[in-house]
This record gives C-alpha cells, structure tokens and sequence, in this order.
C-alpha cells in the first residue's frame, strides 16, 4: 500500500509541474500588454512609462526566466501582489479558501448520501416504477445548467420565503444556522448535476456486478440477497463511482465560480471572476494555479481510496 | 427514442425560428415585460424583444458553437489518440502525460483561463472548447486502438506486407468509430453547458446576440418585473441537453454496454 | 449403496426457457433424471446443449430472462420448484452445492478468500463469525491449500486458477452436502490440475456419501468419475447408461459420433472426425428428432416423429427412433446400429 502511495505521489511531481507550466503561458497568451492595462487606458502613457512598468513588472526579462522566479516564488507561498488591490494574493486565496471548500464539500456529500442510495434502489428494483422515475429525475438532474437552478431558487425564494438569507454568507463560529441556510440554496444548486450522475453511474454499476458470476456464486452458498447486494455486489460498484465523485469533484471547482457569483458567496469562484473582469492578472493567475493544485490533490485523494476499496490496485 | 425526437425538434427549431419568428433584435418599448401570450409566446424582455425569437437565436448559435467545438476536439483528439495508441512506448507515455495534466484541470476553470487571456469571440470559444475536449477524446481513442494493435490479425497483416497506414484504415478505425460517436455525443451536451456557462458570466457571445446564458444572466436583473426571462431559457438549454443526453445514452446501449465504464468516467487503464 | 432405495434426486420433465427479444429460447425440453445417495452422474454435451441451464435450474439460480416453467425437481422427497425463496436459500451451499466453471471470475475481488469460505458456515449454521473464519481456514486445509491460516487473509487475485477452484471446492463442500453440482469443474484449468481437483471430488463422495452430477464436456472426466452418464443434445436428453455401457456400446448416433470424434492413441487414425453441421438454434425448433439434420441415419420418419426416451436395455435409455422396435421398419438394415 505504501508503494502505491509513493507511486502516486511521484506522478503527482510532474503533473503539477505541467498545470503550472499551462497556466503560466495561458497568462502569457494576453493580446493586451499588462503594463498599459495598469497604467490605465490613458493615452498618454508615454513610452518611458510604459517601459518602466515592464521593468517594475519584470516583464522585459525573458520567459523563462519569468516563469522560474515565479514557480520558485509560489512554492514559496508567495503568489504575487494583486494589481488592484495592491495586497498580497497568498493571504487573499486562504481567507476566501474556506466558503469554496464548504461549498463544494457539502455538495459532494450531497451527492454521495442521495445518489447513491437512490441508485442502489434503482438497481435493486430494475424496471419498476420507481426506477423508471428516478431514471428520468438523474437523468434531468444532470442535465439542467446549475446556475439556471440557481436563478430560479433566488426568484422563488424572493417570492416565497421573502426573509431567506439567499445572498451572502454568514460564517459558521458567527451563526451555525444563519451558514447553513445561505448554503443550503447553492448546494442544491450546485449539487444537482452531481446527483444525478452519481445515481445513474451507481445504478448501472450495480447493475453490471449483479450479473458476475461470483454474485451467483455468492446466492449458490445461500446468502439472502441482502447480503448478496450489499456485501458482495456494492464493494465492487463504488469503484467507478468513486472515479467518478473524484471527477466531478474538479468540475464542482467550476461550477462553484458560477454559483458563488449569483450567490454573492465571498469564495474564491467569485474572487476570480472579478479578478478576471477587472483584469487582475496576478490574482487570476495565482487562483487558477492554487484551483488547480488543489484538484490535483484531491485527485490523488481519491487515488488512494481506490486502495482502500479495490485490493488489486494495492498491489501493482 | 425519445431522445432523438427531442433533440431534432430543438434543432429544427432552432435553424428554422429565427427566419420565421419576428426579428430578435427588434426593441419595441411598449411592449416591455409581456407576461408569455398567443403573441409572445414567451413573452417579451426588458426592450420588448420577443423572447421566443432570442431563445432560438441562441439555440442555434449555442447548437453550432458545440459542435464545431467537437469537431475541432475530435479532430485533434483522434489524431493524438491513434498516435499514442499505435506507436506505444515512449510517444504515448509522452502524450498521455501531456494529456493528464489538461485532465487535471477542471474543464471550466482552464475554459475561463484561456478565454480571459484571449477575449471573448466565437472563434476563441470554439477554440478553447476544441483544447478542452481533445484530451478525452484522445483517451477514448487509445483504448480501442491499444488493444486492436496486439491482436492477431494485426500481425498477420503485417506480416503479408500490408502497409501500415492501410492497417490503421481497415482493422483500426473502424472499432474507433462507435465509442467517438458515442462520446461526441455526451461531449456536446458538456459543451452547451460549458457555453452556457461562459455566457452568464459574460465572456462568451457578447450582445447584443442573446446567448442561452446570456439571457439568464440578464434576467436575474429584472426578476420582479419579468420572472419568465429567467425560467424559459434555462428551459431551452435543459431540454437540449437533454436531448443530446438521451441520445448519447442510446447510441451507447447499442454499440456496447461494456463501453460505459470507458466512456462514463473516461478513466486511463490503471 | 445404503438401503434408502428412494432416489436423492428425481427430476421429473424439467422445462427451462429464457424469454428473449427474439424468442422463446427452451435451453432444457422437459428433462428427467434420477440420482442416487453416493451416486455420481455425468451429463456431457457440446456448449448450448442446455446442461449449464439444468444445474442452475436445480439451484433456482436459472437468470431472467430465464425461468423455469415446467416440471419437478424432488430433492429427498420435495419438490424444489415449489418452494419459497426462503426455503431454497436454506438448501443452497448447504444440501446442494453449485461448483462453477471459471474459478477467475467466481471469486468476488473484493473479498479475501477467507471470507468466501467461511461464509457458508454463516450462513447456514449457529456459529459466530469467528468461529465460522475458524471453520473456514480448516477446509482450506482439507482442499489441500498451504499455510492456510495465512492464505486465507489474501485476495483471490494472489492465486493461481487451480487454488482458486480449490477454494471454491471447499466453499462447496463446507456443509457437506448431499448433491454436489459441478459444472465444468476442470475445464479451464492444466491437466495436471484436473487431476488434483478430479481426486477431491472423488474423496468428498467417499468421505460424506455425496452425490455428484458434474456437467462437462470432456468424456475422460465423465469415465473417470462417474457411474452414470446422460447425453445432452438440444435441451433433451438423448442417451443415458451407465458410463461402462455408454463408452463401451453407445446406441445413439450423437453419442457414437461424439466418441468416435476422440482421437485414440494407439491407432492410426486417417482424419479426425467431426460432426458435420453444427447445434441448432433452440428458438423455435421444429418438430421430430432435433439431432436429425446432422444424422448420418436420419430418415423421413425422423423428422415427423419427435421420439421420446426408450429403454433399450435395463437403465439404458436412448432417444432414437431407430433403437425402437416398431420404427425398425423404416431404416434399412444396413444402416441400422448394433
């Protein structure tokens, strides 16, 4: 088990590596002179002015030379200064850290605690009315836009339950229940089209085991069928389900930035859009890495609980 | 299915509406915030434009916005796939990690990246939606290729001088052919999303086109004067994803139930 | 042979069919079959002659879109098919064992194989789990399979197919059953192995008085173990006898063709034969004889009639019309077998 951990983490090196590397040039690729765009549109950003930013900026060295200072620098926990705020991005990054990570870890249990159970019944009662309904339900869970969900709980809470936090965010030491509530509307939001395709992939996974042989096998020793399903059938269908919640764990980084913003969620989702809008490179570019990594992460978090599930990937 | 009839609907809707329906573009001040009516069947917006005839306008320029982006990304895809999967060794350990870190990326993260770095346009998000979806499809082309390439007909066929290109034409593409399809499919219905997406917040389609998202974005302005601009949108993009959904899930039932794993969490052999 | 002249196992008529999109698909046409305390049957047929199908229906295990719809199965007495779920879940790994074909795929991955051993014991007898992982690793041992206490933490993927059919050997026997199904227990394995695992089979009769019904397609296995023989073709049962009698002097034309397509050491064989044609579909059979498309004996008559089982000689039962006495008439006498 240690080795494939060792093994995992080793890949882990040069993928980071690489994710810096896009981001980096992703930046680079800006038509627009980051200089000027700091200077202000002013026409009258001389020359001298506009050189002199560059060299502030160290834009003028070459990239190379750009990208390690700034990779040596991010390592450090330094990602740069925030071209409209003017302060640090680091502190920036974990004060907002904190909303996203509730965010998205709510609608990953969400997820996990409604698909799969529901799923687990779809299977069990193939064909019956019940799946067929909960079939069509995954199947437009997953394929609404949450943002548009979104819209639509904030026009229908407006109407309904007029004194519903729906905007902002209160924190949790603040007020345990005044946090749940603004984060009760976003995760429904967000979590819908991870539900149902948690509930669907459950489904035919269980599906697909129930017919092996040694689920026959396990009825020919004479076990009930509940522990047919749940013992012998379930271990084997979460593994790609587990793939699966670790994917849409990284769509769910993106699907947060939409939701934050109609939430007005102070997260990181948010803090990059408006960073992008008003053209903050620094702080787009330190976000996206820190985003990034963080998937990453939680991808070889995911890895490792394969381990746990499924003992041939133990031994490799 | 179901699915088909849904999805062909929307599209001839789509292609058909905006020559039939009164013109998307036209302001009628009057006729601001109509509730949905015989008139406006979706009612009016803010200007007093019909919504109907935006709501297609974006179908249809969310339609080809998607697919030229898989186009583009099944073109690349392929290509990098059949060349990972036929070299092996080194030139697919190479490619293959190049393609993990894009997969590590959560796709509407690296699609905001690049549009905030080259601006919004349709070309750009053709683009960048194209980059986005050729890893994916570069992975659900090595499999098949992968392991037609040991089998041994490959080799028999080597062995009788057949040139290699013919190899990759006869016995290669075709078993590459049905899981693409499938996995076209389900893309586009990603894409729309992803679409959608980039035009609520602003950095896809500009205006004055209305795109899907678009709409919903500018709806959120006027929610008490005009609850029908947020839900009907919303609506068209739900349906059309459905639509391509159930399809990509009847085209999957036929080809090869055992696909679904490879197609579903598009996994790399471990 | 004890005293208790009532059969273990009497299968009166059984029918199984699967109900597909493209028909009725009757995989075993109203079989019968008599089983013995101690006694061991070998049902042989090539792939699709529905012998698979008669051991899962026995069990109840037969998979939609599959389903018993005729017949009886008295199993010490009883008839199976009327039993509840409940009653057949207390008879399975417990009276009756099922010993699968592919022992690659019969173990579950997820679980170590000393959870798959012990589990008959929890099902089916008073014992805590510890106890049951006790009982377990002793029939690890008794199938033969080193440091057993140790192995029996490990995962089905660490072993080789010939320990992994052990394992499933021991979980059939656990109970000690009084019917023991095997299907195709050697097939997939070396035959150094087949041995290995053939002595097993033959110990666990001896020990417990088991019956064996082993289901194959490999007459040497057949002849070794077993005392009878039943010949499978098309979901009906073509020939039966005792194994000495069925090699020795085979009546049916299947039968024959089947032992005359073994190649024989020893003598100089000029082609091998093989049956011309191949099994039929089983959607929709037409009536008469099923074999007699590829029947070197076939006559108009076959076609018409569909024969029934006759009895030959004393427990030596053939499905032909060319056995029977009042359809000699029919078939030229140079063509009539011995």
């Amino acid at each position: 088990m240690l080795k494939y951990f060792v093994k995992r983490l080793g890949m882990l090196i040069p993928i980071l590596f690489g994710v810096s590397v896009v981001v980096f040039v992703t930046m680079r690729l800006l038509p627009g002179d980051v200089a000027s765009a700091m200077l202000g549109s002013s026409a009258s950003a001389s020359p001298e002015a506009l050189a002199q930013m560059r060299a502030r900026l160290g834009l003028d060295r070459p990239l190379q030379v750009q990208y390690v200072d700034w990779i040596s620098n991010a390592l450090r926990g330094d990602l740069g200064v925030s071209m409209l705020s003017s302060g640090p991005v680091t502190p920036e990054i974990l004060r907002r850290m904190p909303v996203t990570v509730e965010l998205a870890f709510f609608s990953i249990v969400t997820a996990v605690l409604v698909g799969v159970p529901l799923g687990v019944l779809s299977a069990m009662y193939q064909n019956s009315l019940y799946d067929a309904m909960t079939r069509v339900a995954s199947l437009v869970w997953l394929s609404v836009p949450g943002f548009w969900v979104a819209t639509l709980l904030v026009l229908g809470a407006s109407f309904y339950v007029p004194t519903w936090p729906t905007l902002g965010y209160i924190d949790f030491p603040t007020n345990p229940v005044g946090n749940l509530q603004t984060m009760l509307l976003p995760t429904i939001s967000l979590s819908a089209y991870v539900v149902g395709g948690t509930l669907r992939m459950t489904r035919s996974a269980l599906l697909e085991v129930l017919r092996l042989d040694y689920i026959t096998a396990a009825r020919a020793r004479g076990g009930p069928e509940r522990v047919v399903v749940f013992k012998h059938a379930l271990k084997n269908a979460l593994i790609p389900v587990v793939t699966l919640v670790g994917l849409y764990l990284g769509s769910l980084l993106g699907g947060a930035v939409l939701i934050e913003t109609i939430f007005t969620l102070p997260g990181l989702g948010k803090m990059l859009i408006d960073a992008i809008q008003g053209r903050d490179y620094t702080l787009v570019q330190g976000t996206v890495l820190f985003l990034a990594a963080s998937v990453v992460l939680v991808n070889l978090l995911v890895d490792m609980l394969y381990g746990a599930i499924d003992p041939r990937v133990r031994y490799e | 299915m179901a699915g088909v009839v849904l999805t062909l609907v929307l599209i001839v809707g789509a292609g058909v509406g905006p020559i039939v329906l009164p013109d998307p573009f036209a302001t009628a001040p009057p006729d601001r915030f109509q509730a949905p009516s015989v008139m406006h069947w979706f009612g009016t917006d803010n200007l007093g434009r019909d919504q109907l005839a935006r709501i297609t306008l974006g179908l249809r320029l969310s339609v080809v916005v998607a697919v030229a982006a898989v186009a583009l990304g099944v073109a690349v895809g392929v290509v990098l796939g059949l060349v990972a999967g036929y070299y092996g060794g080194a030139v697919d350990n190479i490619i293959m990690r190049v393609l993990d870190v894009f997969f590590a990326f959560p796709g509407l993260l690296l699609a905001l990246a690049m549009i905030a770095a080259l601006g919004s346009s349709i070309l750009n998000l053709v683009l960048t939606m194209g980059v986005l979806f050729a890893p994916s499809m570069a992975r659900v082309t090595r499999g098949p290729v992968l392991s037609i390439r040991q089998k041994e007909f490959v080799e028999a066929a080597r062995a009788l001088g057949v040139r290699e290109a013919v190899i990759v034409r006869t016995h290669i593409l075709p078993n590459v052919v049905a899981p693409i399809i499938v996995a076209s499919t389900l893309q586009l219905s990603a894409a729309i999303l992803i679409e959608a997406s980039l035009g609520f917040l602003g950095l896809g389609i500009g205006p004055p086109n209305p795109s899907l998202g678009g709409l919903i974005s500018a709806s959120r302005t006027f929610m008490g004067q005009g609850p029908w601009m947020a839900i009907f949108p919303g609506l068209a993009i739900a349906l059309l994803v459905t639509g391509f959904n159930l399809v990509g899930d009847g085209l999957r039932d036929a080809v090869d139930p055992r696909l679904r794993d490879v197609l579903d969490s598009r996994t790399a052999i471990r | 042979m004890n005293g208790d002249e009532r059969p273990l196992l009497d299968v009166r008529g059984l029918r199984t069919s699967f109900f597909t999109s493209d028909g009725e698909v009757v995989a075993v046409d109203g079989v019968d079959l008599q089983l013995r305390r101690g006694e061991a049957l070998g049902i042989v047929g090539e792939s699709g002659s529905g012998k698979s199908t008669v051991a899962l229906s026995l069990m109840g295990l037969v998979p939609p879109p599959g389903r018993t719809v005729g017949g009886e199965i008295l199993f010490r007495g009883e008839d199976l098919l009327k039993k509840t779920p409940g009653q057949m879940r207390a008879l399975r790994g417990n009276r009756i064992s099922l010993i699968f074909q592919d022992p690659m795929t019969s173990l579950n991955p997820v679980l170590t194989i000393g959870e798959h051993v012990a589990e008959p014991f929890k099902f089916h007898q008073p014992v805590g789990v510890r106890q049951a992982w006790r009982l377990g690793v002793d029939m690890l041992k008794s199938v033969g399979i080193p440091s057993s206490e140790r192995r029996a933490l490990d995962y089905p993927h660490r072993f080789s197919g010939g320990m992994r059919q052990r394992v499933i050997i021991a979980t059939a026997l656990a109970c000690r059953p009084d019917l023991i199904l095997a299907d195709e227990p050697t097939t997939a394995l070396d035959v150094s192995i087949q041995a290995q695992i053939l002595v097993m089979l033959r110990e666990a009769r001896q020990r417990d008085g088991a019956a064996l019904i082993l289901i194959t397609h490999n007459l040497g296995v057949v002849a070794e173990l077993c005392d009878r023989a039943a010949v499978m073709y098309a979901g009906k049962i073509v020939e039966e006898a005792p194994v000495d009698e069925l090699f020795g002097a085979p009546r049916h034309p299947y039968t024959r063709a089947l032992l005359g397509s073994l190649p024989r050491l020893g003598r100089r064989e000029r082609r091998l034969q093989s049956i011309d044609g191949a099994p039929p579909s089983l959607i929709g059979l037409p009536a008469g004889c099923h074999f007699a498309p590829r029947c070197p004996l076939a006559q108009p008559v076959c076609r018409e009639v569909t024969p029934t089982l006759f009895a030959a000689a004393s427990s030596h039962t053939v499905r032909c019309l060319a056995q029977e006495p009042r359809w000699k008439p029919h078939f030229p006498s140079s063509q009539q077998p011995v």
